[in-house]
């Protein structure tokens, strides 16, 4: 079941969180949802999981609004917020509320606590527990229905690397198996690893819904990384064009060019009988592409999703 | 990677009992909770007997112009707000700790969430009030005994009336009111509170406006209507109402803050 978000707006009195917002998360896929603090991240998360009113527009995971789901256990995961779970409640017995309210076996409470590395610590009230293991019970509370969509906020806050790695992979097979998956995440890293596509959000506006790597190919990198037979040559003609030129190190042979675009380095090479042995633009990685994308810049000039 | 060797995907979607029991399982999971009932019965009768003990002849026996069985049931008040607190909790907490974040992704109608909160509230307080009750009538009729004075009548109906309706349907009533004001405060002090100020400020803004205002509207309070159906409303007095009357009265001050505690429950962003 795919997740449907449609011209959503979200207003405080004066304050407009969410502003028109419209994107797909699709099955099969893992799609990042994007963006700096207060860009209307979970306001949307929670209002797709029925906990907020839109002010208008609306969010449908398989065409049905939350509301709808008679058993949403069993067909919506969500992992919000892991503090809040009951601090003064045992691991065990806040899965397996969950589990009765949606009638799953409680066994299922102890299979779960095992899949997220819990299992020992199923007993302990999880005000004990660290970050990590908060976020774990999230999760394991998300996959307790072994549900079709998933919506994850900030899945790998306080996990290790073992965890983190645990988590991303997690994501792939789910997403693998034809479920949906949403996850919010401030690691660029992590969410380029594993997303299939990237929904970026600012000021609570859409600035770009589309596959990860064709956002990644669209906004070029700032360098072009050139080898050639005369680095020193090229690099001085390069300099008398106005572009910038470093090097890694003084022993490297590739130049790093900022300010010219790569036909201009390839034509300014051959005016000075320079042979080009590499020419490349320098990928741009999601940190790139996301600072790029919510500079004050392009917020004021209001750019949206292609 | 997530699949399961249990089946969960039973045929049929959860009805309310589902809701009831999970809701009654995070209920029972707080360690408040057990204390809170304690207390409530703790100061019930402990009260109750300190009037005993304490209080000598003119306490226990029947105060002129008060129902008989008044004096066991002069701490009641003090267990139906402690019991009030604890139901005002039950709904304030999952607000404040965060919590309706996994009740509503759990079960997403907040309707069926509401009406199983009331239901354990209705239920655990009934149970509770009449057991504390029963409690009452035993302090009591040890006091009369040390006193030397005639027992009360446990087969009289008016008495059985008394035990089975009052701290029973007071703790019942008062919880749930407490619980649906805390629906709209989201905060279990503040719909305290408020329920005290209901309960009371009619009643002590009597003195002060006139004798048609006292004779009047005291007696449509929650407390007040308890008593009246509960039999220790003397006729005549100020507080009293006919049972019927008194009945309709609490359906009507029930019906009004949960049909309210609804529409704010539903609408408002959790």
């Amino acid at each position: 079941m795919s997740i449907e978000v449609a011209a959503l707006v979200k207003t405080y009195g004066e304050v407009r969180a969410v502003d028109n917002l419209t994107f797909t998360a699709p099955s099969g896929k893992v799609t990042g949802f994007l963006g700096p603090n207060g860009a209307g991240k979970s306001t949307t998360m929670r209002m797709i999981i029925g906990l907020d009113h839109p002010t208008s527009g609306c969010a449908t995971i398989g065409g049905r609004p939350f509301s709808d789901f008679t058993n949403p256990v069993r067909e919506v995961g969500v992992l919000l917020d892991a503090a809040s779970a009951p601090s003064r409640m045992s691991a065990r017995t806040h899965l397996r509320w969950i589990a009765q309210a949606a009638r799953i076996p409680r066994d299922r409470a102890d299979e779960v606590m095992e899949l997220v590395g819990l299992g020992s610590a199923a007993s302990r009230r999880i005000g004990s527990f660290s970050l990590g293991m908060r976020q774990r019970l999230g999760i394991a509370v998300a996959i307790l229905g072994d549900p079709g969509t998933i919506l994850l906020d900030e899945p790998v806050n306080g996990l290790d690397p073992e965890g983190i790695r645990w988590v991303r992979d997690l994501m792939r097979s789910m997403a693998d198996e034809g479920r949906t998956v949403l996850i919010s995440s401030h690691l660029m890293s992590e969410t380029q690893q594993v997303a299939d596509r990237v929904v970026v959000i600012a000021r609570g506006r859409l600035l770009r819904d589309m596959p990860t790597k064709e956002l990644m190919s669209n906004v070029p990198g700032d360098d072009t990384r050139v080898r050639c037979n005369d680095p020193g040559a090229l690099s001085r003609a390069l300099e008398r064009h106005g572009a910038r030129v470093r090097r890694e190190d003084s022993a490297a042979v590739d130049l790093f060019v900022r300010g010219v675009t790569p036909e201009t380095i390839g034509e300014i090479a051959l005016q000075s009988h320079v042979v080009i042995h590499l020419l490349t633009p320098v990928a741009a990685d999601l940190e790139d592409v996301f600072m790029q994308l919510t500079s004050a810049e392009n917020l004021q000039t209001g750019r949206t999703a292609e | 990677m997530i699949a399961t060797a249990l089946n969960v995907h039973a045929d049929a979607p959860p009805r309310i009992t589902a809701t009831i029991r999970s809701e009654w399982t995070k209920l029972w999971a707080v360690p408040s909770t057990p204390v809170l009932i304690v207390i409530t019965g703790v100061l019930t009768m402990g009260f109750t007997a300190l009037i005993t003990v304490f209080g000598g002849d003119a306490a226990i026996a029947a105060p002129h112009g008060e129902s008989q069985y008044q004096t066991i049931f002069y701490g009641s008040a003090l267990g139906v707000f402690a019991y009030a607190f604890l139901t005002a909790g039950f709904m304030g907490s999952v607000y404040r700790s965060g919590m309706i974040a996994y009740t509503l992704t759990a079960t997403s109608s907040r309707t069926k969430v509401l009406l199983s909160k009331l239901i354990i509230v209705a239920v655990l307080g009934y149970a509770a009030g009449l057991m504390i009750s029963l409690g009452n009538l035993a302090v009591t009729q040890g006091g009369l005994t040390a006193a030397g004075l005639p027992l009360l009548d446990p087969m009289a109906p008016s008495l059985v009336r008394a035990i089975v309706v009052f701290t029973g349907a007071g703790m019942m009533v008062q919880g749930l009111l407490a619980c649906m004001l805390a629906v709209l405060f989201r905060n279990a002090t503040a719909a305290v509170i408020s329920l005290v100020l209901v309960n009371t400020l009619p009643v002590v803004a009597a003195q002060f406006l006139g004798e048609s205002y006292a004779m009047s509207i005291p007696r449509l309070l929650p407390g007040s209507l308890l008593e009246s159906l509960a039999g220790l409303s003397v006729p005549g007095s100020a507080g009293y109402l006919p049972w019927g009357w008194a009945m309709i009265g609490l359906i009507t001050w029930l019906s009004a803050i949960f049909s309210v505690s609804l529409i704010v429950m539903r609408k408002r962003d959790a």
